[in-house]
Parts: C-alpha cells; structure tokens; sequence
C-alpha cells in the first residue's frame, strides 16, 4: 500500500485510481518493431525543448523565447533531457517481443531485456517491490502500463495499446526525472507476426541451455497453396 | 534419453509382471481355500499419493513420525514436546564440509546388523508453494533419500537400506525427513529416525552450507557430509543399545507387523509402555502356522518395497547429473546475487544526478536482478524439462506398485483374520 502511495506520488496524473473502465486487450503473439512508424528521437527532443521554450514564454510576460539562439534552460537541465532522450531510446529498442496472456495474468518476453510480467488484479494496479526499485503494472482502460519507479528519482513506464484490428500496437515509454521538468516520452510501433513458421523448436535443458532442433514437417499436412492449380480428378468410371 | 527411459520403464514392466506372477502364487498358496468374505479396510499401511501440497501436508501429520512434532514451528526450528526423549538429544547440527565421516569402534560383539526403511522425505509444504519449481522440490525429496541409503550401505554398519514410497510397519529402523531447505548452497532437513520398538533414536535438524569445490566431482555429492554425518548419528545411538535391545528388534518388527494384519493375534507377545514403546514379552512358537504367514507376508511386502526401490535407483540415475548442474547453477546465482546486493543496495551511483551514466547504471541494476530471475527460472524451466519424465514415470511405476499392493494387503488381512478366527475356534473346542 506504501509503495502504491509512493508510486502514486511520483506520478500522479499517471497512476492514481485509473479510472476508465478496464477492457482486456489481448496482446498475446509475437510482435516486431515497425521502424516506419516509430517516432523520431530527434524530432522528440526538439518538440520537448519547444514546449519548454513556450511554457517559458508564456510565464515570462510573452517572451519570444521560442527561437532555438537565446534558451533559458540550464545547460544541466537541457543534458538532463538529452540523455533522457538517449536513454529512452536504447531500452526501447527491443526489436521482437513475444506475448503470452491470460485473463489472470500477461508476459512480455522481451528480447535482450528482461521479461516484464503482470498478474491482473480486480482493481487497481499490481504493487512489486525489490531491492532495486518498484513495479506497478495493469490496466488503464484498454491500455496497459509497466510502471517502474527506480532511485535517483528515475521513473520508467510502458504503455501499451492495441490497435482496433490487432494487428498493430503501440509502446509509450515514457521517462520521469526528477532532474528535468517534464517526463520524456518515445513511441515505438510493433507489428505482429507469425511464429509458427520458424521451423524450428526449441527446449530449456540445464546442462545445454536452450536446444533448438528442427521441425520435420509432414509434406502431406502442409497447408494448401490458395493460388495453386486445383488438382483434376478424373473419374475413370465417366470415360 | 527418451530411448533410456523407454528402455528403462520397458524393463521395469517384464520385471513387475514376473513379480506380481509371483506374489500371485504366493496368496494363492496361502489364502488355501479360503475366500475373503468382506473387504476389510486397511488401518495402517496405507500409501497415500504426493503429488500435490495438500497429500504432503497430510502425510505431515498422517500417523508418520512426523506426527508426534506437529507442535513444531514450520522450519522446524522449535523443539517439540513428544513424551518420548531420543537417544541422542535434539539440537540443530551444523555440518562442516571439512569434516568427513566419524569414525566409530564397531562394537567387539557384533551386533545384529539391522534393516532400515528410509521414507522418502517430504519438501516443506510452504516451500513448495513459494517455490518456483516445484517439481525440483518434488524430485529431490525422491532423490535424497537415496544419496542417505548409499551412505548407510557404505558404511557396512547396517542391514537391508530400502527407501520407501511410504511407511511400512515392518522396518527394524524407520527413518522419515522434511526437508527444509535446498538451493544449491544450503541444505537442512529434519531428520527423524524410531525403531520397531518404538524408541525414538534421533530428532534433529541438520544444516550444511556447501562451497563451490563441493560441485567439482559430478558423481560427487556436494552434501555428503551432511549425510555422513546422519549415519554417524544414527550408528551412535545403535551403540547405545543393550544387546537385548537389538535383538528385541527384529522379533518385534514382525510381531508389530502381524498385529496390523491380525489385529489381538500377536498383541500378547510384547506390551505397550505410556512413552509408545514396545516391550517384548514372549515368542510364539516357531512352528505357529500364523507366525509362519506373517513372516512369509513380511517378505513379501519387502519384495514390493525392493521393486519400489528399483525405482528410485532408477530415477536416482537418470536425475544425478542433471540435479547436479542445476544445483550448482543454482548455488551460483544465490551466491552471485546475494554478495551484489550486498554491494549495491541503497548505494547512489556515484554519476551526476540525472546524467545518462547515472541512468543507466540505476537501470542497469534493476534489469541485472530481473534478468537474474530470470536465469533461475529458465534454470528450473530446464530441470522440469529433463527430469518430469523421470519423475512421471517413477510415480505411475511406485502408484501402479501401490494399489495393487493395497488391494493384496485388505485380501491379505480378511484371509488372515477368517483364518485366525477358525484357528482359535478350534483351539477353544480342543481345550
């Protein structure tokens, strides 16, 4: 209860008491990042730094400080946002993610990082904690965040949506610091796809590790060729 | 592997059918022409299945020798309350890998070598519900009692070793653990061992820390002074026994055994004293034709605990490499991740607040224990992987086993109990 308090503090409009009405999306699959609808690291940082340049203006009895030569912002401030940025970008860029789902529970295997997982409660969020930091996860209407409170006054978050096919989704990581005035937030988009077709199987075993070997398929159950010939029956009993 | 297992649970099936062709003919010979008029219900003797937490709780605290110590804490770090004082005091032992087995004076008279049953131990119920692999849980308390049997028959200062799927009255020395603990690094297990005479012989918790040179050797057990250490005490509380002590065992563990299949037949050759001990007032006459059954029935019920012991040797052999590894897997990362907790908790990173260094060490951190527990997931997922059909196997064999014996022992005992009615029938008439 603590730490959701805690949780709740650092981020408030984000966390607290979500309250749309939770729809299930089923993320179950495997989904590979589509680089051409990613947002733009550079592009990100420089509607960042116009946004604080407007705030700026704006509390500043109209100041043009939107031109780029005369920013008020810190240098600390603005290497804050920046290595935000390049934060952000490098633990966003996993590249295959596989997902299993349940009603009860979901598993985001991610590759090169690790798993991130979340057991589904009635209400509200699911609370974890370790030495290293602090995991709030579950639903926000038919969204679904990881939210990762850290030291240092770091907070890291994963928002994932669906789109109304399923076919696509869409990862928010967004970057809290205390250090910088306002959280960072990079989109990532996925698309899914079929792993059935790899081939191949593979098995944890404790002396090997993973062993993979290859599926023998039958060459009479393969899946028919829509755009193939339809093969002439003749009957001999007609001639 | 598969073709191993194959093979091996071919061979246990030619092997099971002679047997039971066997046993057949040896209730055959000895129900004569007699047939059971009821099923009677078997008051002792039953073999509950274990494949899930609640059996196993349940066996706790199910008439086994557990039952007297269910007072105990739940690490079993309290001391009971059983009327009863063992041989040798109850303590926590704490093994050093250093030590080797003591070395003891056989005793100059020789005494009789006596048989012992080793039940298979019970993980700790919580255990198993925190745990993450339960099956490793469920495999090493089959496995386990098998490293204390080698040690026992090593030693040359004991019996027949079997282990068991479940107690059988007909052990001269029973001997049933819970174990409390198993990560690679730490082992602890209570132990506790009573002969057929009902003395409590030990009561103890013992507790080994292992290193990693433990795991050099694969054929090796990392814990073996641990067990070394058990025989030790269990060969110090036999030397404790009188002469007429140990002999007292061997008859009683027979006459015991009888009682459970003709309850009042047997009951007026030894007497129960207010602690649960047993005293040995008389023999029956080696001719008795009762006596003669039950001791024939006796080695039967060995012949079944034998092919149950099959078994186990073969689940002990086909688990021993792989059990090995995960543990020292295990014991790799308990140790890597403690001693890194130790260094990094609550430590600032030492980079400029809000730095990219700084971010990515904290975040560096928290992916490393993730990813952690991610290894010994995968670690257990690759145990379950090889070792379940072992384990699945040995159950449905050890299961097979027990229901046709459970069957075999309610005929036994209603043939027997007509007989024994019949029998004093006819001796009241002649007198």
């Amino acid at each position: 209860m603590a730490t959701v308090l805690i949780l709740a503090g650092c981020e408030s409009q984000q966390l607290e008491n979500p309250t749309r009405k939770t729809i299930r999306s089923d993320f179950s699959g495997s989904w590979e990042m589509d680089y051409s609808l990613n947002d733009s690291v550079e592009a990100k940082v420089d509607a960042y730094f116009y946004r604080m340049r407007r705030q700026l203006a704006r509390q500043s009895n109209n100041r043009n400080y939107e031109r780029r030569s005369d920013i008020p912002i810190s240098n600390s401030t603005a290497r804050t946002v920046i290595a935000m940025a390049q934060f952000v970008d490098r633990i966003s860029r996993t590249q295959v993610m596989d997902i299993t789902q349940s009603y009860a529970d979901i598993e985001v295997e991610r590759e090169n990082t690790f798993t991130l997982h979340c057991s589904f409660e009635e209400n509200g969020l699911h609370v974890s904690t370790n030495l290293f930091g602090a995991e709030a996860c579950g639903w926000d209407g038919h969204q679904l965040i990881f939210h990762l409170k850290l030291p240092e006054g770091l907070s890291v978050q994963h928002r994932m949506t669906l789109s109304a096919d399923g076919s696509q989704m869409n990862v928010a990581t967004t970057m809290t610091s205390d250090r910088a005035p306002e959280p960072f937030t990079l989109n990532r988009s996925y698309s899914k796809f079929d792993r059935q077709d790899r081939g191949y199987q593979c098995e944890q075993t404790v002396e090997k590790g993973k062993v993979c070997r290859v599926i023998q398929r039958d060459p009479n159950n393969q899946p028919r060729d829509p755009n193939a010939p339809s093969s002439i029956v003749t009957n001999a009993d007609a001639n | 592997m598969n073709r191993t297992l194959a093979f091996a649970s071919q061979t246990g099936g030619i092997s099971l059918a002679g047997r039971w062709l066997v046993a057949f003919l040896m209730v055959s010979m000895l129900g004569c022409s007699q047939q059971p008029s009821e099923q009677t219900s078997a008051t002792e003797g039953r073999y509950p299945g274990y494949t899930d937490i609640g059996d196993l709780t349940a066996n706790a605290n199910d008439g086994g020798l557990f039952a007297a110590m269910s007072s105990h804490g739940e690490e079993g770090t309290s001391q009971a309350s059983p009327s009863q004082q063992p041989l040798l005091p109850r303590q926590v032992v704490q093994v050093s890998p250093a030590k080797a087995r003591t070395t003891l004076n056989q005793n100059s008279s020789n005494p009789p070598l006596l048989d012992v049953g080793i039940v298979v131990f019970q993980p700790l119920a919580s255990n198993m519900q925190r745990s993450q692999s339960p099956l490793v849980r469920k495999a090493e308390a089959r496995y386990l009692p098998y490293v204390l049997k080698q040690t026992l028959e090593q030693s040359s200062r004991w019996g027949v070793v079997r282990v068991m799927p479940d107690r059988h009255g007909s052990a001269e020395l029973a001997i049933e653990a819970i174990l409390l603990a198993s990560d690679g690094e730490v082992m602890a297990l209570r132990l506790v061992a009573q002969d057929s005479a009902g003395r409590l012989w030990l009561d103890r918790e013992y507790r080994m820390r292992a290193n990693d040179r433990a795991y050099e050797h694969i054929g090796q057990e990392p814990f073996q002074a641990l067990f070394d250490r058990i025989e030790s005490d269990l060969y110090l509380a036999r030397l404790q026994l009188t002469t007429q002590q140990s002999k007292q065992l061997q008859p009683l563990a027979v006459l015991r055994y009888g009682e459970r299949m003709v309850p009042d037949g047997f009951a007026s050759y030894y007497q129960e004293s207010d602690d649960g001990s047993y005293k040995l007032m008389g023999l029956p006459a080696a001719s008795d034709p009762m006596y003669r059954r039950i001791q024939q029935l006796r080695r039967y019920e060995y012949f079944f605990i034998d092919t149950a012991d099959e078994q186990y040797l073969s689940l002990f052999n086909n688990m021993q490499r792989t059990y090995h590894h995960w543990r020292q897997y295990s014991r790799e990362l308990v140790v890597y991740m403690r001693d890194y907790q130790q260094r990094q908790a609550g430590q600032a990173s030492g980079f400029r607040r809000g730095s990219l260094a700084s971010m990515n060490e904290v975040y560096s951190d928290y992916e490393w224990f993730r990813m952690q527990e991610r290894y010994l997931k995968e670690l257990s997922s690759g145990f379950n992987n090889q070792v379940l059909p072992t384990v699945l196997n040995l159950d449905d064999q050890v299961v097979h086993l027990e229901g046709g014996y459970e069957q075999q022992y309610q005929q036994w005992q209603a043939i027997l109990a007509e007989i024994f009615q019949l029998e004093r029938g006819t001796s009241h008439n002649s007198n």
